[in-house]
Parts: C-alpha cells; structure tokens; sequence
C-alpha cells in the first residue's frame, strides 16, 4: 500500500469524524493527561482555526524518530537507534524519545548549531562566541539572559565574553565600506524583538505604521557609539562616552527630532551629564590601550530594559522563533515582521506561547519540549490526495523543514556510519566544507530549502561526501557488501539512509538494480546510497 | 669627509614663465641663448634669454610666494608649428645651429635656427607608426637616433633627414635611448624594464642591462617603463631611471633611479626618491660639476626636482617644497641655471561650466633657478 | 536624498523568503515570470533565446582615447585616430582590430550620466539609476536573467568572468533576491568541485542520476511541490556543468584563438564567455579592472586599450560569423568616462558629463555612431542620454518592451527602467 493512500483514508476519515471527535484522538495519541496543559491547548488553537478543513493524521513511528532525532538532537537517528524505538513496545515511547533526547549531550549541541546559525547568519566563526554558546545550551540558560550577555557583553567573565562576537562581527570594516552600525541595529531589532526596523532608519516606515523612526533611532544611537576594542585579544566591544541625543529628521517632511537611547516602544533614558574627568568609571589607559569605562553606559541600559518579561516583542519574538524551528513556519513570518499589519496565523497562539515561556522564565528547553509533545508537530507531511495542499501556515500538515548544513553533515555520518570517527580537527574541517556547501550566503536567513550549484556539485564530487560511501569495516557500505539477499539490503539502506522501510516498489527496484549489476556490486550499492543521500527526502525534515 | 666634492648653494628662484598650455619637455639651445619646450598642442614654443629684461610691475606672479620683488619677464617668440599630437621630444644640434623634433604621430622635423625664423630643413611624416618616444644626438651631432611605441629603433642623417639605419629587435615599446659619448654605442631601454646596449656597426646586442623594477603588470595594465636613460659627460657611468611601480590607473609609483657602471655593467646604485605617490624620474641631466640634476612627477601635486652624486646616498639637494608634477628639466650649457616645467591648474572632475565656454585646461609654469657656482 | 547603507536589498518587501524559494546559489528553483505584468513579451521570448554579453571596464575607459577621439585638439592627447570599415567613422589608433568591426557595431557618444564616485557610480550605471523609491534595484545582468526567464542550456543563467575571487555574487540581484545573482568564475576557473571524483565512474554518474531523480520522484508524489524541483534544478546544472568543463580549460584552445584573443586575463576571459554563450548561458558579464588611469593615463591606455581591443574585436567576429550575434547583446562600457582636461600627472579623472559606449548584436541597429560632444569633448552638443535611457534601449533590444513591462515588488509596481528616460530609436533595428 503506498504512503499516498493510506493519507488518503486517514485524511478522509479524520474529515469524516469531525474536529471534535479529532481532539480527543489527538489527546490520546500524546499521552498528555490533562486538556489545559500546553500541548492540548496549541493543538486546539490550530484546530479551531482549520475550522471544517480536515488535518492531517499523525505520522508514523519512522516519521516522529527521524523528525525528532533531526530536531532535538541534530541529526538522523542510527539504524540501531531507529530499530529500538521501531521494536519498543512502549505505549509512551515517543514522549519517553523526547525526554532521552532533550537529556542527551547532542541536544546543547543541536541548540549550538541552530542559534549560530539563527543569531550570525553565517558572518563566520569565533572560538569564544561557540564557547559562549556551548555553555549556555549545556546549562540550558533562559532566554533573557542569554540576551542580556549578548546585548552587553561582559569582558571580564571568561565563561561568557564571546557573546561580544555578536557585535564585534557585525562591526568589522569590509573593504572600503563604512562600519555598518545601521546593520547591527536592525539585526538588535530583528533577531531579538522580531521588527526589521531597516525603512525606519530614515522615515517612518511606509507601510508598517508601528514601525516608527524613532525606535530605529533610539537603537542606532547606542550602536554608532560602539567600536570594536583592540586592547584584548577576545572579541569585545567598547561604548565611548554617550554626551548627547541623536539628532535626526524624516527624508520626507525634514522635521528635526532627538532622542537618547530607547528599546523600541519603550521609554527614552535621558542622557546623564557628568562633570569632566569624571565621566568615566574607569579612565583610558593609553598605555594599555584600555578605551576606559563610561558611567553611562547605553548597552548596559538596552541590555536591561530590551530582554524582559514585560517586553511583549522580545517574548513574541523567542516564541515565534522556536514555533518556527519545530513547525517549519513561523506564526508571524517572515521572522522579524512582526507588527500590525503582518498578524500572526494563529494571534492567540502566539500570545499564549508568549505567555508560557515568560510563564515558565524563558525556558527554551521547556518549551520546545511542549512543541514537540503536539499532535500539530506529530502530523505527517504528506499531502492529503485529492484536495489542494493545505497552506503552510495552518498547519495542517507537518511543513517540511530544512536540513541546515550542520544537521547535513551529521546526517551523513551516522546514515553512512562514519560518526565518530573524524578527530576533532578533521571534524572542524569537515564542518567548514559542510556550511560553505550547504550555508546561505551571509546575512541571508536560513529558513527555506536553498539548495544551490554548490551543494549539488559537493555532493557529486567532493571527497566528504564520496569517501562516506567507501567501505570501512562497520560502516554502511560495508554492511551492505556482506548482506546477499537484495530485499534485506533494501530495508537495511533505506533505514540507515532515510529511516524507514522500503516500500515495496523500492524494495522491488534495489533488488532488479542490483540484480543487473551482479559484477560491479560495490559500484551499484554505492550509488544506491549516494542516491539517498542526495534525495531530496534526506535534505529535508519532514 | 676630507675628499667629499663641494656642493652647490641651493638654486635661486629667477623666475617662472607662464605657458597656455601642457609642454612635455623642455632644452637650452647650446648658446644658452634660447630656451625651447616641446608643447603638447603641437608646437614648438621659444623664449629668449640672450637679453633678461627689466622685470615689469604688473607682472608680480602669483605663483611665486614671498617675493616682492617683480620677476624678470622673459620674452616669448612665435611658436614653431608643423607638428601633429604632441611634440614629444626636442633636441639640439651640438654644434651647429639646428634643431630637430619628434611628435606623438610619428613625424620627425629637421629644423634650421639661422635667422630669425626657424625654418624647417627636412621633415619625415612617418619616421615611427605613432608616437616617437625619444630622440638622441651622437656627440659628434650627425646622427639622430629615434625610438617609439613601435618598438623600432631608428638612425638618421641630422644634414638631410635621410635614413641611416634601423635597429630592429627591442622587442617592446621603447622609452628611452642614449648615444654613449664614444659614438660606437646605443642603449635603449624599454617599458618591461629592459635596457639593450646596442652596437651600432653591426646592429647587434652587445648585453642588457636589467631594470625590471621598474615594471609592473597590473590587472591587464602594463605600468612603468624606462623612462630615462643618460650618460655622465665621459661616458663612465650610464644612468637608469624611471619608477617602481605600485599599481595601474592612478599608477603609484616610487620614483628609481639605477646607476651602471658602464665598463663591466655592474650595478653601482639604486636610488629611490620620495614616496610613491611622487611617480617617474623623468629626467636627468649631467652637470658639468659632476652630478646629476633630476626631476619626477607624482600624482596631481606631487613632484621635485633632487641634485644627486653617484655614491651618495642620497640627494644632497631636494627641493624642500613639491613643485607640482616636473616633467622636464633643462640644464644651462654653463651649469649657471636650471629650467623646470612644472603643472598648473585643476585636476578632477567638477562639475564642468564646459557648455557655458568655461573649461580650463592645465598648463606647464617653467620654472627658472639660478644655480650659484660651486664654491670652495 | 544621502545614500543610505541600510536601505540595501530588502527593504519594504514583507515577504522576500515567500517567494525566494531557493537563495544562495545559482538561482535554484524556477525562474517563474509571476512577478512581471505584461504578459504578451514573455511568448516572444519563447522564439529565440537572447543572450547578453557585458562587458565592464571598471574604473573609466577613456572616451578620447577610444570611441570619441578628438585628434589635435586641446585635450585631444597624442594618439592618431584611424578609419573603421564604417566610411566617416573614426576611432583612436588604439582599437585598430575593433575598427575593423565598426560595421556590427553602434557607438553611443552623447552619454551624460549623474555620478562621478566610483563607489557608488559604479552601482548606480549597472542598476540603471532609476528614481530613488526606497528599494534597491537590480543590476542590469539579474534584470535581464528575470525579464528573460530561463532557457534550457541547463546552465546557471547569469556567469560573472572576473579577475581574483569568484562565488556566489547575489548583492547584485536588489529587491529581486539572491536567486538572480550572478555565479562568478573567479579569474575565469570553474567552481570548486566540478571534477569528477576517481571513485565515480560516467556510468555510475549516470545512474546515481537516474536513481536519485527516481526517489525525488517518489517523494514528491506525496509532498509539497517544488523542494524536490529545486533539488533536481541544482542537481541537473552541476551535472551540466561537469559535462561541459572543458569550456574552461583554456589549453585547449586553439591557436587562433589564443592568438586573437590574447593570453592576458581579459583576452582569455572573453574567450571564455563565448563558450559560455555558445553553451546557452543567458547572461554573460566579464570584468576587466584597472581603468581609473588618474595618472600616466596615455601610457595606461595604450596598453589597457589595445588590450581590450584585441579579444572583444575577435569576440564580435567569432559571434558575428556563427550567426549568434542576432540575438546577442553585447555591451562594452565603464561607471563613466574621463575628463577632457589633462592633470599634472598626464591623467584624466572622472568625467560622467560626455561619454561613450559601444553596443552590438541583438535588436541594435549596425553601424551606426549615434551622439555627439563638442570640439573639445567636453560636453555632449546632441541629445543628452542617461544610463536609463540605455536600459530602455537594450530592453527594447531585447525584445522587452521597457515603457509596459514592469516589475512586482511585493504589488509595489515598479518601472525596469527610468520612466524619465525613452528608449533611443535611432539605436533600435
């Protein structure tokens, strides 16, 4: 029976039953006891928004091990791993997998890789800041403090002063181009409160009437104080002396405006005055080239009054965020569009996700753990036959996401079993190849499947890719080398490779495949592989 | 140092001549008597020297800083045309009254000086396929020697213009050349660097001399080149110059002068002027006090005129200010005076009044010293 | 209104990733004509592919020492002109191959452009300076690749030839998104993995193929469209890509060619683009840099002249004689031109007040010099023309009609090309 079908009569019959009776069924399926814990209300939320529009029915095991190894753990399950979940009998399996996964050292990891990629969108790399990373994943520290470290980096805290790299990379001189503070103040507003502030630099913005001028403004003016410090060998960011308010006018009506430094929607600080020489804590020290310390600090002031509780963006903003690292989709997208006329899919949702994770003192971990226990997570991505594909953004079905590079390369490893062997500098090496191939170009969110020439041709042709599928002993390729019997090869590729079964149709097809290539086996077993690795099904988490 | 050579006092501003125009280069006719500059409006301009006049009161040159005494006005005479592009080059007879020029189109004219008007004596319309780089008299003045961007090498009859000889085989565009003082000899030096020693009885390579430096390749620009090649008076030691290139368009380059030794070919200095920004040594001229008397041109602004003797490590005169852009520099026959050109005007691209008729041009202030005689 | 550093590719769109599909490489996914009203060009462009050929002189190729000498005239410099095969037609003596060309040429002389800095002339000309709405527009090449719409060389649509480093160059695309950038062969070498690895045999190429589009074919029967289009469009270049490598490996060209072409970077890189445009790719740019002579600017163009004029004289031959200049449009052109007016270091600076241009191929009249400057080229004495009115006239060329069609910025209609500025008759076949 082919997958198609079956969505078609569960699909049908889902239909068939009504949202109501779904409920419950959902309910069931999670183990979530009680319908005001978290899951059961986000699943009625979307429910109730698809109205009359059937949803999609819950995917399969195969489905959920992959789709949550991918999104917990950062990569495909193994073969054995995959199999034990398959083989358990547990009624509570799934929710017992996310629990083990969330507890598993490649969970810190996945985060690591995910909020790199989310917060320097490919800029580069820094020792520090992935040291930074690392040991707030591992202490899975909150939200709000993980911002307020990166908005007002402390040098003196080794634990914790590569989160500076967050600026310091954005403020590097290009070429000839001038230091782009107006870069780092739109990335402040997008990437923490979810507002591109880009077209209020200079006006109002022209179509988002909350945008306003001055939230740019309020912004930029403690970011064009910032400069990269010199004096020490970490990446760390220094504040001169803030003496007065930025002075700007609209392009369009030339009226003159000031303000000091403001978080957007938030109250204006006034500037203190101090009297001279005593502006500083710390004087400058010429001779260390220490730049000195200000008594006023604007950073200091934005890192205390932007990642807050109260502050309804910055909550809208992480909640959005990690609906979209699950479902695929933001409720508010694009990520950072978050304003009036852009509503979210489903506004309530958002709100009651806002309301949680503030609730529960920004605990990410918390709260993708109550992502993933939905029946919204849980649905398969498979189309319902018949009927138009649902828009992504009821969520009606599971939306594929995309692999990033890191999820890639991982996926390479433990599908061809060449995990664990790279030393920690090949590793390093095969990382870099793996975001130069897979990455997008710097600057550019990744949020949708980009596959490029790049990609194509590093899968075709380079050594990381190819010397995966050469046999090594324990390895996929040598695995398969030893199984006679083509239908066990199949189902033992396809696990390895792309996490389930084959269908009989591609049972069917290895098997004459390597029926007619008798004398060059390895060679046909190789492509076989190479071929699902260079699937678009193993390039997506669906 | 007890055998350290006197020095010269530094020269004296006498007075600067104001051009209409760009000149390329300039000579002292070999009376000292007139001074001749090769123009880039294609003609020959001439100034007479052989009656400094009382200076004139309106003429108080803003140019000149700090005077106020009025410059001496050095008469103008009739230019000389017959020329195409620019007059590139000029060069005087050494012994009798006549004078030759080269223009950027090839042509090449035998001029005589006998009576008040010059009047041309031959005319060859294409002695080089374009722009005739440089032309040189043997010593005994009856042979000019040509080269070009045509990459030949070429001998003329001075008495009739006739061709005596071609020298086929530089290989590249050539820049410069020189007649040694004995007569037998002829280097010629090209944009990539090279410096051929040809022997004119047979036509043939006698050695290269190498000065690569002063070449570069940048992106698909060809920059630099021999700019300059000269002979001290006995022919003993043979002067190299040019730049070291930095970079094309805006071409930086360090201005570089090579000393060789002619007798085995050794090198015997390099001398680097300035900074890069102050471009091409574009000339040298022997003093007949033993040292070399140079000029370079940089980027808008920046030149200077240097005095330098071989060994020395450095000039022991540079002028302390930048004289904008010296492209020429012409000795008195005596050693008594010094003529630089110099450039005058705006560069860069405002905003042009072009359509209302106002679109200067820049043009080429000589600039006469006077050179106190060495004392002792 | 200051140019302003933040006001770069995206602004005002809402919605960028909806439509972008695939970003960051070479232009994955469709190239769907949804954006651009004017349906009725789009089934003219189906007749024949037109291509482009783009040739960039950065930095200001000197008008008086190329298309408009002004011989013995004040700012003339010392070069000669020549006679082309047009009769009454000169050049300077320094393009003597291209002379030979002039009857495939058109030359414009009258351009008057707004921007002297190359840091922002040089964006301003290739976007076609439009009227400032706030968005950022798109260089001519990714205008051209999204007007035009794909073709089926299977190659990516847009090749950047240029000295030193190549990549993914996706800026250049503004508000239309990085999937119209251009792929660059730094210093005309391939992308990086474009050999064939020892372990993988033709015949394993071809069935790793043949499989892996038999499992995208499977999932897509039950998935969303397009993830696995995309994965097939990237799959199916690279591999288009590989079968034509040899395109750049320049040993083995023949003789001829290296000799008419020449060995330097700019000869070889125009040998390269036409076998990039003889292979199908819609967009062809090369760069040539180095042409900001502010200084020595006779001997510089001497040599950067002659230089040029070698390879793109042999590449309107090579096109001409193969028939493919009918529908190639080739352009030859700098951010501006040079000053009339002589500095004290023999240069000529920047001059966006009468310059020229050269054009051939494609819908462009042959021949013909349109425009002209003074005695002393200092100003344009005919009609003046900005950059947009060369977009109107080489959309026009190519068969878009540039005053109907325009573009769909998120339903913020935009013009393609500055609706000040009128395509140039005279110009157009």
């Amino acid at each position: 029976m082919s997958a198609s079908r079956r969505t078609t009569s569960s699909a049908g019959l889902t239909h068939l039953l009504g949202v109501g009776f779904w409920l419950a069924l959902a309910a069931g399926f999670t183990s979530v006891a009680f319908a005001d814990e978290l899951p059961a209300r986000i699943d009625a939320l979307i429910a109730t928004a698809a109205k009359d529009a059937p949803l999609g029915a819950t995917c399969d095991e195969a489905t959920f091990v992959r789709r949550v190894y991918l999104d917990l753990a950062g990569r495909i399950p193994s073969w054995r791993e995959a199999t034990a979940f398959l083989d358990s009998k547990e009624a509570n399996k799934r929710q017992q997998l996310i629990d083990t996964l969330l507890a598993s050292s490649d969970y810190p990891r996945r985060m690591q890789d995910l909020f790199h990629a989310m917060l320097m969108e490919r800029r580069g790399d820094n020792p520090e800041w992935t040291k930074f990373l690392q040991a707030s994943f591992e202490a899975n520290k909150p939200w709000d403090q993980l911002v307020r470290e990166i908005l007002d980096p402390d040098p003196s805290n080794e634990a914790i002063r590569g989160a500076a790299f967050f600026h310091t990379k954005r403020l590097d001189k290009v070429g000839q181009q001038e230091t782009d503070y107006p870069g780092l103040t739109r990335d402040v507003g997008r990437l923490f409160l979810g507002m591109d502030l880009q077209c209020a630099q200079c006006h109002n913005h022209l179509f988002i009437e909350s945008y306003k001028q001055v939230d740019f403004q309020g912004l930029y003016t403690v970011y064009q104080n910032t400069f990269i410090r010199n004096d020490l060998k970490f990446p760390a960011i220094g504040e001169k002396v803030l003496t007065k308010k930025a002075d700007f006018s609209s392009v369009f009506d030339k009226v003159s405006l000031t303000t000091g430094p403001r978080v957007p929607g938030g109250k204006e600080i006034e500037i203190p005055s101090f009297d001279k020489n005593e502006e500083y804590l710390v004087p400058p020290d010429k001779k260390t080239n220490f730049p000195g310390a200000p008594r006023f600090r604007a950073m200091q002031f934005i890192a205390t009054e932007l990642p807050t509780a109260g502050n309804k963006a910055f909550a809208d903003n992480i909640a959005n965020r990690l609906w979209f690292v699950m479902m695929g989709r933001g409720l508010v997208n694009p990520l950072d569009q978050q304003h009036a006329t852009n509503r979210p899919s489903h506004p309530e949702l958002l709100d009651l996700l806002s309301q949680e994770i503030v609730a529960q003192k920004f605990d990410m971990k918390w709260m993708l753990r109550q992502l993933v226990l939905t029946q919204t997570y849980q649905r398969t991505a498979v189309l319902p036959a018949g009927t138009a594909p649902p828009k992504p953004e009821t969520y009606r079905i599971a939306n594929e996401k995309r692999l990033s590079a890191e999820q890639l390369m991982n996926s390479v490893q433990v599908a061809t079993g060449s995990r664990d062997k790279p030393r920690e500098a090949d590793a390093e090496k095969l990382r870099v190849a793996f975001v130069k191939a897979f990455g997008n170009v710097p600057q550019d969110p990744e949020v949708e499947f980009s596959p490029s020439l790049k990609s194509s041709l590093f899968v075709l042709n380079d050594p990381a890719v190819l010397d995966c599928l050469a046999p090594q002993p324990g390895n996929l390729a040598d695995r398969l080398l030893k199984i006679s019997d083509s239908a066990v090869l199949a189902d033992e590729l396809y696990l390895s490779v792309l996490t389930r079964k084959p269908t009989d149709e591609e049972r069917t097809a290895v098997t004459e495949y390597l029926a007619k290539n008798l004398e060059r086996r390895p060679a046909a077993i190789a492509n076989l592989s190479w071929a699902l690795l260079a699937s678009t099904e193993f390039c997506l988490n669906h | 140092m007890p055998n350290e050579p006197p020095k010269p006092l530094p020269p004296k501003p006498f007075t600067v001549i104001k051009t209409e125009r760009q000149i390329s280069s300039i000579r002292f006719s070999p009376d000292g008597k007139f001074l001749f500059a090769a123009g880039r409006d294609g003609k020959i301009h001439r100034w007479d020297f052989s009656q400094p006049q009382a200076p004139v009161e309106e003429s108080a040159d803003t140019q000149k800083q700090n005077s106020k005494v009025p410059e001496p006005v050095v008469p103008e005479l009739p230019p000389l045309s017959g020329h195409d592009g620019w007059v590139s080059q000029i060069a005087f007879h050494p012994k009798s009254p006549h004078l030759f020029s080269a223009d950027t189109w090839g042509r090449l004219i035998g001029w005589s000086l006998v009576g008040a008007t010059p009047q041309s004596v031959w005319n060859v319309p294409n002695a080089h396929d374009g722009w005739i780089r440089q032309v040189a008299l043997s010593a005994d003045g009856e042979q000019l020697a040509t080269c070009g961007l045509d990459k030949m090498i070429r001998l003329w009859s001075t008495a009739d213009g006739k061709k005596l000889q071609e020298i086929v085989g530089q290989g590249e565009d050539v820049f410069s050349l020189a007649f040694h003082p004995d007569g037998k000899s002829l280097v010629a030096g090209d944009l990539k660097g090279i410096v051929k020693h040809w022997n004119l009885a047979d036509g043939k390579v006698v050695r290269e001399f190498d000065a690569q430096i002063l070449y570069m390749l940048s992106f698909i620009q060809d920059v630099g080149g021999v700019r300059v090649l000269a002979f001290d008076a006995e022919g003993k030691t043979l002067a190299v110059a040019g730049a070291k290139p930095a970079s094309g368009g805006f071409v930086e380059a360090l201005p570089h002068v090579k000393f060789f030794n002619w007798s085995d070919g050794a090198e015997i200095q390099t001398l680097n002027i300035g900074e890069k920004t102050e471009g091409f040594v574009h000339e040298l001229a022997f003093h007949p006090d033993g040292y070399w008397v140079g000029v370079c041109s940089g980027q808008p602004g920046r030149g200077r005129f240097f005095f330098h003797r071989v060994g020395e490590p450095q000039p022991f005169f540079t002028a302390d200010k930048q004289m904008p852009n010296c492209h020429s520099a012409a000795l008195h026959p005596t050693g008594e005076r010094l003529a630089v050109i110099s450039n005058a005007g705006t560069s860069g691209q405002m905003k042009s009044k072009a359509r209302e008729g106002i679109y200067p041009g820049n043009s080429s202030p000589i600039h006469i010293f006077d050179l106190p005689k060495v004392t002792v | 209104m200051k140019h302003n550093p933040l006001c770069k590719p995206w602004e005002h769109r809402l919605s960028r990733r909806q439509w972008l599909g695939g970003a960051a490489g070479a232009a994955a996914g469709t190239f769907g004509l949804g954006n651009i009203t004017t349906s009725a060009f789009a089934v003219d462009l189906k007749k024949k592919y037109k291509q482009v050929l783009f040739i960039w002189l950065d930095g200001g190729i000197s008008q008086l020492e190329s298309w408009d000498p002004k011989p013995n005239t004040e700012f003339g410099g010392p070069f000669r002109t020549i006679a082309t095969s047009v009769p009454g037609v000169h050049f300077s003596e320094l393009l003597p191959h291209t002379a030979q060309q002039m009857q495939h040429l058109a030359v414009v002389r009258s351009l008057c452009t707004q921007d002297d800095a190359h840091s922002s002339g040089v964006e301003r000309i290739q976007r076609g300076d439009p009227k400032n709405r706030g968005v950022v527009y798109p260089y001519f090449s990714a205008a051209v690749t999204k007007l035009l719409g794909p073709n089926d060389s299977g190659l990516p649509p847009s090749a950047w030839i240029k000295p030193m480093s190549g990549g993914f160059i996706y800026k250049d695309a503004g508000f239309l998104g990085p999937k119209y950038g251009s792929l660059a062969f730094g210093d005309g070498k391939p992308p990086e993995n474009l050999l064939q690895h020892s372990s993988v045999s033709n015949q394993d190429l071809l069935e790793r193929s043949q499989l892996r589009t038999l499992a995208d074919k499977r999932y897509s029967q039950t998935h969303r469209d397009g993830a696995t289009e995309a994965n097939s469009f990237v799959y199916d270049m690279g591999l288009e890509l590989m079968k034509r490598q040899d395109m750049f490996d320049m040993s083995k060209s023949s003789p001829r060619d290296v000799e008419r072409y020449g060995t330097h970077d700019l000869g070889r890189h125009l040998l390269l683009a036409r076998r990039m445009l003889e292979a199908g790719v819609t967009f062809v740019k090369v760069n040539s840099y180095g042409w900001d002579t502010h200084g020595d600017n006779f001997n510089g163009s001497l040599s950067l002249v002659r230089k040029f004029d070698q390879p793109f004289a042999a590449i309107i031959e090579d096109l001409s004689a193969a028939g493919m200049l009918d529908n190639v449009l080739v352009i030859a052109m700098s951010e501006f031109g040079r000053t009339p007016r002589v500095n004290g270091h023999l240069g000529r600076d920047h001059w966006p007040e009468a310059w020229s241009l050269v054009m051939a191929g494609c819908g462009v009249k042959r021949g013909i010099v349109v425009g002209s400057t003074n005695d002393n080229g200092s100003y344009v004495n005919s009609e003046p023309y900005d950059i947009g009115h060369m977009f109107h006239t080489w959309f026009n060329a190519l068969g878009i009609d540039s005053q109907k069609t325009e573009y769909n910025n998120n339903s913020q209609p935009l013009p393609i090309a500055h609706e000040g500025c009128h395509p140039v008759k005279e110009l157009l076949a």
